[in-house]
């Protein structure tokens, strides 16, 4: 997604202007609604965070700020955080193991080459010095919506171990990746 | 326990860096969401400590492949978002707004067509009432649900699904992100359910609902512990 484009639509959208959202959601929903299948992988539930997510953007669209971070990635939050709740409303918890493996492995999309920029080599790099199981945790509950919860018990250990690993690796991170 | 309460003994500062990512990976509960979101508006080191995270993980984001949603979810939104445009049809904004029907084939393509050929104009009682199509889950069951704020009544129409002998069909709404029980469904083919006063203010256009199967007498936990045969959001239409 072209970021100018985006933020420029977005902020059209924020004026009320219902053809911006048009543009918007076009150059937009393949995205969104990838971020929604991947954390909810079931097209229903997908197509309906998809939706709660664009009234959402259309209605906060005056709040988003250019020049105070990515409107894609702003958007992509947006799209993030409706599916996770949703996934949580419905099923508590994450969909189990099983039910993700039906699903076709979705690597890295078309973007990826352009984003393969020195943020995400430095990402990758801190990532890396983490140990592999907290690192898999960080990217799981990112890309997935796992709670703490579920992740937990996907490595076998107790809630409050599970936090305390991933607190402390979230600090590292936080340290690894401070200029 | 609050989220901070593990961090005696880490490095000072640490606390508010791990909360706010935990914050920016959606990994904390709904009430110490709200907190960090309510925090974020009114403490601006933490909200910088927010940012920070959402721009450095930013790069995962390519992670999640493009997938096409279908053709006509686009005009559903529009036509939530911008119910004026959808003019002079009510029904347009009615098929908008349910869009999930579309599961309903049969009977909802005839109503459409019904629709489609002796427009009227919109009925006041119909308009103020909020309906749900609840669409097939893992029990493969298909509800309409509406919903009458000014008397609380909770009308339910079965199309598709049944409880297994010696089970029951219990109804849910999802209020403040917590399971509330609306009632128990009766084998008949239509039910209705008043509300209290003080839940029926609390549901509301979005709010999900949802029909799961449960032992006789409804769920002992105050939750769905069994099979959600359908689900749906009420829409104000």
């Amino acid at each position: 997604m072209e970021q100018e484009e985006i933020a420029r639509l977005l902020a059209r959208c924020g004026l009320g202007d219902r053809a911006a959202f048009r543009a918007l959601y076009d150059l937009s929903a393949s995205k969104l609604f990838g971020v929604c299948l991947r954390i909810l992988g079931v097209r229903a539930e997908a197509e309906e965070a998809l939706q709660e997510a664009y009234v959402k953007i259309w209605n906060n669209a005056g709040r988003y700020q250019a020049g105070r971070g990515s409107a894609a990635g702003w958007m992509v939050s947006i799209a993030r955080n409706q599916a996770i709740d949703l996934l949580r409303a419905r099923r508590g918890s994450p969909r189990d193991i099983a039910e993700m493996a039906e699903l076709p492995d979705t690597g890295p999309g078309p973007e990826a080459a352009a984003l393969a920029s020195e943020d995400r080599r430095r990402l990758e790099t801190c990532l890396g010095g983490l140990p592999p199981d907290r690192a898999a945790a960080v990217r799981a509950a990112y890309m997935e919506g796992h709670t703490y919860e579920y992740l937990a018990r996907r490595h076998a250990v107790p809630l409050n171990t599970m936090r305390t690993w991933l607190r402390r690796a979230l600090i590292s991170l936080r340290e690894c990746l401070s200029p | 326990m609050s989220a901070q309460d593990d961090f005696d003994d880490l490095p000072p500062g640490g606390g508010d860096a791990a909360l706010a990512a935990e914050f920016v990976l959606r990994l904390l509960d709904p009430a110490e969401t709200a907190a960090c979101a309510a925090r974020e508006a009114a403490d601006p080191g933490f909200a910088a400590e927010v940012a920070r995270w959402r721009a450095d993980l930013l790069p995962l984001d390519a992670g999640f492949a493009l997938a096409p949603p279908p053709a006509a979810l686009r005009g559903r939104i529009e036509a939530r978002l911008f119910p004026d445009a959808a003019q002079p049809s009510a029904l347009a904004r009615l098929w908008g707004s349910v869009g999930l029907w579309r599961g309903l084939a049969a009977t909802s393509a005839a109503v459409a067509v019904w629709l489609a050929v002796a427009p009227r104009p919109p009925d006041p009682e119909l308009v103020a009432e909020l309906i749900a199509a609840l669409a097939p889950r893992e029990g493969g069951g298909e509800f309409v649900a509406s919903f009458d704020p000014a008397t609380g009544a909770v009308t339910v129409t079965r199309l598709l699904g049944a409880a297994d002998q010696g089970r029951v069909l219990q109804l849910w709404a999802l209020v403040d992100q917590a399971p509330v029980s609306l009632g128990l469904l009766p084998a008949t083919p239509r039910a209705e359910i008043v509300l209290p006063p003080e839940l029926a203010a609390r549901i509301g256009d979005g709010t999900l609902v949802e029909v799961s199967e449960e032992p006789t007498g409804g769920s002992p936990t105050g939750r769905p512990t069994g099979t959600v045969l359908a689900a749906g959001f009420l829409r104000d239409i």
